[in-house]
């Protein structure tokens, strides 16, 4: 029986009861983060900041203005970009409208289609990174209308609108990324109407949904933009749906073809490979805090669920080397929907 | 000269030799006398010396039965070497003895069956071995053994775990057969005798098998007491587990659908209760359970990593026997015996839960209200349900000493239930009363169906055959449903809501085997199969209802989407050959020919398989074995923790089936009777694995699965070491595993390689089980494994590209980038036992995670806050102060358990 009874003292040794669920991550080093999508006919535009752990708060995120950042491109051009510092009054529009950062790096000269552009981004307390991109050639689109809308009951607010929207192109030959979103344009107009600073142009996405446009595009829609590949339309004419709705009761559904029918534009982007993959691989999320900068806090995600119970991961994309971020490349068409 | 030779006939009473030198004639009776014994009694009456090797003789001399009488001595001597590749050279008077390579002698069949002697169980993996040469084989699933032995007197050693060893003598001049029933060992000699006496594992070809006896199983401590055949297979190496108390079985890195589960030949699909930790498997009906990592016969196919094979017992055909046992989670009984003689017998296992009840009554208690404030009168009712049940059938019929007949059957199911119940009065000034009555419910079931007909047939020349009839279903559903009732003086409203997803397989199939043993040392295998599936791979039915006023009834919705049945045909064919070129060298080469008809589109593969041992020294072995595998079903599951939901798949015209190729080498060292150590490593690549893709949405209900699906490759390679103690007062192993398994998607992390999910570079386990005396086990086993990997968001950042996108983005650089916490966990048991009249009583004490070690599932990450912050116009709010923090999630802490047992 002493065997037993040594036996049993033994295994009450390990019965420690642990208690302690909080657990440390080993962390990488943090690095700089650089965000740019250098656009045809307009000029750079790249901000640099720290990254952060999860357990850091996000106000901990600052722009790092000791950076230097070096643009060159293919054909011989090199330039130290200049730090650009938002005015106060035009902080004042970014934290309320224009989304913009209080600073961003900048140049005079605008960017050009088909050229590829290299970035080289020195900071003292970070390793420096460094990436390329090429600008995509515009891919003209043939037409984009505005279909009838239809309306239909349903089991909340009674009615629905559904819009129709359609872009026909050309696809090149080859792999090409497309994004596209549907946007009317407002003018926020300030004291002095005749001071520039005080006219404030607003894009506002609306939500749009597509069906036809391949198997793995449509899981990413709930962002306000689409992107998409040529993957089952390589080389063809393409022409793409979208839908848009709106839950209305009957009386509001005028006001709503109003708002749809005036000053909406679809704007079609062909896209560098690189900032398709790092637009395909955001969050879902993406969009439910508009205004980040502002909020010292993450009240809007109190609770995370790593193992997302109803979606797989999704690995975020990055083509900066030493660095976070995306240095990607557009080329935009900007078409006005007219629709009475 | 009659005379002299009667008189040394008389003399020779043992080995009669009997000469004539002068007409140089011999007259020999060999008996029982050794070859030695016989020459010398000649030379000491002759003239005749020899001239050999005792090494020669031991290695090549079988015993003859002859009866040789007066011949001349060259005659004689062809008579007494008739059976032994032993050729002879006669100059003058010197005979010289040689191994005669070319010389073929006469080969005969051994077969029968193995059974215990109480019971006339059948013993599968019972040893028999011709003690002359020590080779030998061992019986099959159904207690078939057959070997052919060249023509000889040869003493046959039978044994098994946990019976006392038995010989016989026979001589084997014609194909014969010979049924062998063993005598249990005493309940000490039980444990003293768990070793294979003649059959070490040095000595089988078959490589990266683990076999484990119900005797071994039972002595493992177990999550709150219940024994199970999947949890005691994960503690052996190569095998890893999902999560804490999972059954789930990764096998060397493969994926949860790459094992073949099979009951009595029956596949089983997610043999699972309780959520995946109860398996399917009731003890009490079980004789063996085997698995096979590597080195696959032909025999086997239709997975990449592993075989579990479960056969269940016959029944006692002696007398009724049962078995109750009480945990507390479930009970269970077992009956078995002859059912009229004892040519037939049956045997009935069931096994229930109470788990439902008891979880019911602590929901309710914590959760029911009554809410009676000015206005509002309101009850809520909580309803939990949960349980899952067992039976498992057989009955045996022997029609005579050659044919006998099977029938099989298991059914088990789980069902889960939740329900919410409101109702409420509401009044106040602002609106007029009314009533509100809602009623939530949700449910999940799953299970098995399985049958088989079997008849097994030993034909006369020794071929046993067996013809078997299948039937298996596996079927899933959950649903909810909610229906609300609105009710006021001028408004009578009703809403309701429905849904249910189901899908299953259905199998129905035929069988045939056959087994001989031929001439030089060959037990060949071949057989064929067809199964035919019936996939459904998941259906959704969706129903919306409401209705105003009683009058204006309108049905919203009403669709079912995904409804897809897939009818596919599975065939193969296989011949498998086992041969003994030595007694130290073996191969056992196969192959295994599959098609897979479906949707039009016919899928086929060759599979050669090759397994070869070489003994180089005494108790030591090198195996090595080539697999190449192919499987016709996916189960496309979350990268969370599976669920009974996950969706099995068939190949179809856009989904190609999958395909491994593995190789590995081992070592075998028995160091004794006591120890034996065994090392392999291996390499296994695999093809066409399915997974969901990158951030797919499971509830998207617009696609089909095979739109929401990519695939491809898979790579894990390891070493396993396992070091078992098999006698004496203690027993129990020590199972070491150094692994690694990736996986790669063109569509999933950029087309990077990333780790498995359950990729685990350390799992080491130690079981341990101590005699203290005849009545009293202490067991404990302790486990180590890497944890689990997940894809978690390391950093963060907001993200803004050219002041019109900004994000919060949680930058996830790899799949799988984190490992989770390791997981160890001690269980320790004590299992009192004591004889009785008429049966056995054992109590058992047991503590599971006994150090309470919470082994993380998953991680929270728990979003903290600053002591204030600034709203969008400037205000600065106080709101107090919340670090960020990542909890890990644990879900099984320290479980006490006690368990009843009794045999009758």
């Amino acid at each position: 029986m002493y065997k037993l009874i040594i036996f049993l003292t033994l295994c009450l040794c390990f019965l420690s009861c642990e208690q302690d669920d909080v657990i440390e991550l080993d962390y990488p080093e943090p690095k700089m983060v650089i965000t740019s999508a250098l656009s045809n006919g307009k000029p750079a535009y790249i901000s640099v900041y720290n990254s952060l752990n999860v357990e850091q708060a996000p106000v901990d995120q600052k722009f790092l203005t000791d950076a230097e950042v070096i643009l060159s491109d293919n054909t011989g051009y090199t330039e130290i970009l200049r730090l650009y510092e938002l005015t106060e009054e035009e902080q004042m529009y970014a934290d309320q409208f224009t989304r913009q950062t209080p600073y961003y790096f900048t140049s005079d000269v605008l960017i050009e289609e088909d050229k590829t552009y290299e970035i080289e981004v020195r900071e003292p307390n970070y390793e420096t990174c460094y990436s390329s991109q090429t600008v995509p050639a515009e891919t003209p689109v043939i037409k984009a209308y505005v279909d009838t809308a239809s309306y239909r009951l349903n089991s909340n607010t009674l009615y629905t609108a559904d819009i129709d929207i359609y872009i026909e192109f050309d696809d090149p030959p080859g792999p090409n990324y497309y994004e596209i979103f549907f946007a009317t344009e407002e003018i926020l107009v300030g004291t002095d109407p005749e001071n520039p600073l005080d006219t404030i142009q607003l894009n506002i996405p609306i939500p749009v949904k597509c069906d036809d446009i391949s198997r793995l595009e449509d899981y990413y829609t709930a962002r306000p933009s689409i992107i998409l590949t040529d993957e089952f339309f390589d080389g063809q004419r393409k022409t793409v749906k979208f839908t848009t709705y709106y839950d209305a009761l009957q009386e509001d559904l005028e006001d709503v073809m109003d708002y749809i029918s005036s000053g909406t534009y679809l704007h079609f982007r062909h896209l560098s490979k690189d900032y398709y993959e790092f637009g395909r691989s955001l969050d879902i999320d993406l969009g439910f805090n508009p205004y980040p900068y502002l909020n010292d806090y993450e009240a809007e995600n109190p609770v995370e669920i790593i193992e997302d119970a109803i979606s797989e991961p999704r690995i975020t994309a990055n083509n900066i080397e030493n660095g976070y971020g995306v240095f990607g490349a557009f080329h935009e068409n900007k078409v006005r929907l007219d629709w009475q | 000269m009659k005379t002299i030779i009667s008189l040394l006939s008389m003399l020779c009473l043992i080995a009669n030799v009997s000469l004539a030198q002068a007409g140089e004639r011999l007259s020999i009776k060999p008996g029982d006398n050794s070859l030695p014994e016989l020459i010398s009694e000649i030379e000491s009456n002759s003239d005749l010396n020899f001239a050999y090797s005792l090494e020669l003789i031991n290695k090549y001399y079988n015993s003859c039965y002859c009866d040789i009488s007066n011949l001349p001595v060259n005659e004689a001597l062809d008579q007494l070497f008739e059976n032994s590749k032993i050729g002879y050279e006669i100059s003058n008077q010197q005979i010289t003895l040689f191994h005669d390579k070319k010389k073929s002698v006469p080969s005969f069949n051994l077969h029968g069956y193995i059974s215990d002697a109480t019971t006339g169980e059948k013993l599968i993996g019972a040893n028999v071995v011709n003690l002359n040469n020590t080779q030998g084989t061992t019986s099959n699933e159904y207690g078939y053994f057959s070997f052919s032995q060249d023509a000889q007197k040869m003493k046959v050693a039978v044994s098994y775990i946990g019976y006392k060893p038995y010989q016989q003598e026979i001589r084997l001049n014609a194909d014969q057969q010979l049924s062998i029933r063993l005598e249990p060992a005493l309940e000490l000699e039980e444990i003293v005798v768990t070793a294979r006496e003649s059959m070490s594992s040095d000595r089988v070809t078959q490589m990266s098998l683990i076999e484990l006896d119900m005797r071994e199983i039972k002595a493992i401590p177990n999550l709150a007491g219940e024994v199970d055949v999947l949890r005691a297979f994960q503690l052996m190496p190569g095998v890893a587990t999902a999560t804490e108390g999972n059954t789930g079985m990764y096998v060397r890195g493969g994926g949860p659908d790459q094992n073949l589960f099979l009951l009595d030949d029956v596949p089983l699909y997610h043999p699972s209760h309780l959520l995946g930790f109860l398996s399917v498997f009731n003890e009490d009906a079980i004789n063996k359970a085997t698995l096979i990592k590597g080195g696959f016969p032909a025999r086997y196919g239709g997975r990449l990593s592993s075989i579990i094979d479960v056969r269940t017992k016959d029944g006692n055909q002696e007398g009724l026997k049962g078995n109750i046992n009480l945990g507390l989670i479930s009970s269970k009984f077992s009956l078995d015996g002859p059912l009229g003689s004892p040519k037939t017998s049956f045997i009935l296992s069931a096994r229930t839960t109470y788990l439902g009840p008891v979880v019911n009554a602590l929901y309710k208690q914590a959760e029911d209200s009554d809410v009676d404030v000015e206005g509002t009168e309101q009850t809520i009712k909580n309803k939990f349900k949960y349980n899952f049940f067992d039976v498992n059938a057989k009955l045996t019929h022997e029609l005579n000493q050659n044919n006998k007949l099977f029938a099989s059957f298991h059914t088990g199911m789980d069902r889960f239930r939740t329900g919410r119940e409101e109702i409420g009065t509401y009044n106040s000034l602002m609106q007029e009363e009314y009533e509100l009555e809602s009623n939530e419910n949700s449910q999940l079931r799953w299970g098995n169906n399985i049958a088989s007909l079997r008849w097994n047939r030993i034909y006369d020349s020794g071929l046993f055959s067996k013809v078997n009839l299948i039937y298996g279903r596996y079927h899933f559903l959950t649903g909810a449903s909610s229906e609300e009732k609105y009710r006021s003086e001028s408004t009578e409203w009703n809403a309701g809501f429905e849904n249910s997803f189901e899908s299953g397989i259905r199998d129905i199939g035929l069988k045939i085997d056959f087994q001989k043993s031929v001439r030089g040392n060959h037990d060949l295998r071949f057989g064929a199969g067809s199964i035919h599936h019936k996939f459904n791979v998941g259906a959704l039915d969706l129903s919306e209802s409401s209705s105003l006023n009683t009058e204006n009834t309108e049905t919203l919705i009403d669709t079912l989407y995904g409804a897809s049945k897939i009818k596919a045909l599975e065939s193969y064919l296989y011949v498998e050959d086992h041969v003994s070129i030595t007694e130290l060298l073996s191969f056992n080469a196969g192959l295994h020919l599959s098609a897979f008809n479906v949707q039009g589109e016919m899928y086929s593969s060759l599979q050669p398989r090759l397994l070869a041992r070489w003994q180089f020294a005494p108790g030591m072995a090198v195996k090595a074995s080539y697999t190449h595998m192919q499987q016709y079903l996916h189960l496309l599951t979350r990268s969370g923790v599976g669920l009974p939901n996950d969706l099995w798949v068939p190949p179809t015209k856009n989904i190609k089936p999958q395909k491994s190729t593995q190789l590995a080498l081992g070592y075998v060292w028995n160091a004794s009777k006591m120890f034996e150590l065994s090392v392999e490593t291996y390499y296994k690549k695999m093809n066409n694995l399915l997974s969901y893709a990158e951030g797919v949405d499971y509830l998207n209900l617009d696609d089909t699965w095979e739109e929401k699906v990519v695939q491809g490759k898979g790579k894990s390679y390891g070493m396993e070491v396992l070091l078992k103690k098999k006698r004496n007062k203690f027993t129990g192993w020590i199972g070491y595993t150094l692994s690694k398994s990736t996986r790669q998607f063109d569509e999933i992390n950029f087309g990077r390689q990333f780790l498995y999910k359950y990729d685990r570079r350390h799992d080491l386990s130690l079981v341990a089980s101590y005699q203290l005396n005849d009545r009293v086990t202490l067991n404990a086993n302790w486990v180590y494994a890497t944890g689990n990997k997940v894809s978690f968001a390391l950093n963060k950042y907001n993200f803004n590209i050219s002041g019109e996108t900004i994000a919060h983005v949680s930058h996830v650089s790899e799949r799988n980038n984190v490992t989770l916490p390791a997981t160890h966990r001690l269980d320790i048991s004590v299992n009192f036992a004591k004889e009785l009249e008429r049966g056995k009583r054992v109590w058992t004490f047991g503590l599971y995670n006994a150090y309470n070690r919470s082994n993380p599932v998953y991680l929270d990450l728990y979003s903290g806050y600053a002591a204030s912050y600034s709203d969008q116009v400037g205000s600065v709010i106080e709101i107090g102060e919340q670090p960020t923090e990542i909890k890990k999630q644990g879900l099984i802490p320290i479980i006490p358990s006690i368990n009843y047992s009794r045999t009758f």
